[in-house]
């Protein structure tokens, strides 16, 4: 019997996968991302363990917010809006915003740095991306703050509602996982590249 | 570094545009009722079954799409008033005002539910599989927000006024503190596990931006 023949008779007495199979083979394929899971929420939770500690709420939270309503406030400025910022507030006689928790972007921060350090490589490329990914989602933040601002002055409240969510909240943190995804990217090329020279 | 940069912003306007659509048509009116139409009444048979000694009655609110109102009664008392009106033999009807509680349907569900879905929909899965994650990330999204909603109602349910339920000091800090801690932050974050949970396996995180 030729070779040919002989592989098609085993691949017809192969029985196709059951659904078990099939279900095996989908966790097993799953089970490096559910690790990755488990250890992703456990350094969430350790984040908010943190961001509602009275260290972070009476100590650190309002030079926090103060240091980006200064900074926000500076950036309208430039812009020719002759705002003022008092402790969380920007104000000026047309609007202000009040900075809460929350609009701080450190959840979206963390939520970077949480990715990054549960990510399988080496420290001498974490720490880059850290670095990095913080200083541009503070710099992004700073935007938005100043951004709602405008979105307040010079549209209506319900803009500055819809902003402050969909636009505000949701593209920010959006921007925080695409941050983490361009460094593991960039980490693996890295990696590979250093790896053949 | 140049490619990835090109691959992320690519993605970024991907997800803007389809996330901007999305958040667009959820805007209009007619949808907005048609979404708070179709959560109300599987909520209100999930609630009236976790409040087993209370009346649960979920209403839109007149002229506010975005806002869903839970108005609750003490079963027990109504079933008092009902026998002092109709103690004579009588059969005469009897109205309670019931206590309300009022939520907004587009932060406790709507808004975010969009984001999962517009992430989903760029995700690198073939056509079956993301339409099933989909519809698992469904349920479990809409659970979690039916969630959020069982734990303030279980704050006001216990309230001496209210009379309904009389759970111990101990089991009430444990609902003020979940409903302390059960900020918008935590939805995004619940979004984001269900996302990578359902859209990732092994090896196709690279495939998400399409790095060239």
């Amino acid at each position: 019997m030729s070779a040919k023949k002989r592989n098609k008779k085993s691949r017809k007495k192969q029985a196709p996968p059951t659904l078990r199979e099939k279900i095996q083979v989908y966790f097993a394929s799953k089970n490096p991302i559910l690790k990755f899971l488990l250890g992703f929420v456990g350094s969430m939770l350790l984040f908010y363990l943190f961001y509602y500690s009275g260290l972070y709420r009476n100590y650190l939270e309002y030079p926090f917010l103060n240091a980006q309503v200064r900074l926000s406030n500076l950036l309208l400025q430039l812009f020719g809006q002759g705002t003022i910022a008092d402790g969380t507030i920007i104000s000026s006689s047309e609007f202000s915003v009040n900075l809460k928790n929350g609009c701080d972007g450190l959840e979206a921060m963390a939520i970077l740095c949480s990715g990054i350090i549960i990510f399988p490589i080496e420290w001498s490329y974490k720490w880059k991306g850290i670095l990095w990914g913080i200083l541009i989602l503070f710099i992004a933040n700073l935007l938005r703050i100043a951004g709602l601002y405008l979105a307040g002055r010079y549209f209506s409240a319900e803009v500055f509602d819809i902003l402050h969510i969909q636009g505000g909240f949701i593209v920010f943190t959006l921007l925080s996982v695409l941050l983490w995804f361009l460094w593991m990217n960039w980490a693996i090329n890295k990696k590979q590249k250093t790896a053949v020279v | 570094m140049n490619a990835i940069v090109k691959a992320g912003l690519k993605y970024f306007l991907f997800f803007c545009l389809i996330y901007g659509s999305l958040t667009a048509i959820s805007l209009i009116p007619q949808v907005g009722q048609w979404g708070n139409a179709m959560y109300r009444p599987a909520t209100e048979r999930i609630l009236q079954s976790v409040f087993q000694k209370a009346y649960i009655k979920l209403k839109a609110k007149p002229n506010d799409v975005s806002a869903i109102q839970i108005e609750y009664a003490s079963k027990a008392k109504v079933q008092e008033n009902w026998q002092i009106a109709n103690a004579g033999g009588s059969r005469r009807a009897i109205k309670i005002n019931g206590k309300i509680y009022e939520f907004d349907f587009y932060k406790t569900f709507f808004s975010f539910y969009i984001f999962f879905v517009a992430l989903m929909l760029l995700s690198p899965l073939p056509r079956t599989e993301l339409a099933i994650s989909l519809l698992v990330g469904s349920i479990l999204y809409y659970l979690f927000s039916v969630f959020r909603v069982v734990m303030p109602l279980a704050f006001f349910l216990n309230q001496p006024e209210v009379d309904i339920y009389h759970a111990s000091d101990f089991s009430m800090s444990i609902i003020k503190n979940v409903n302390y801690y059960l900020t918008i932050g935590v939805n995004l974050l619940v979004v984001l596990i269900l996302w990578i949970g359902l859209a990732f396996r092994k090896n196709n995180w690279q495939q998400l931006l399409r790095v060239s």
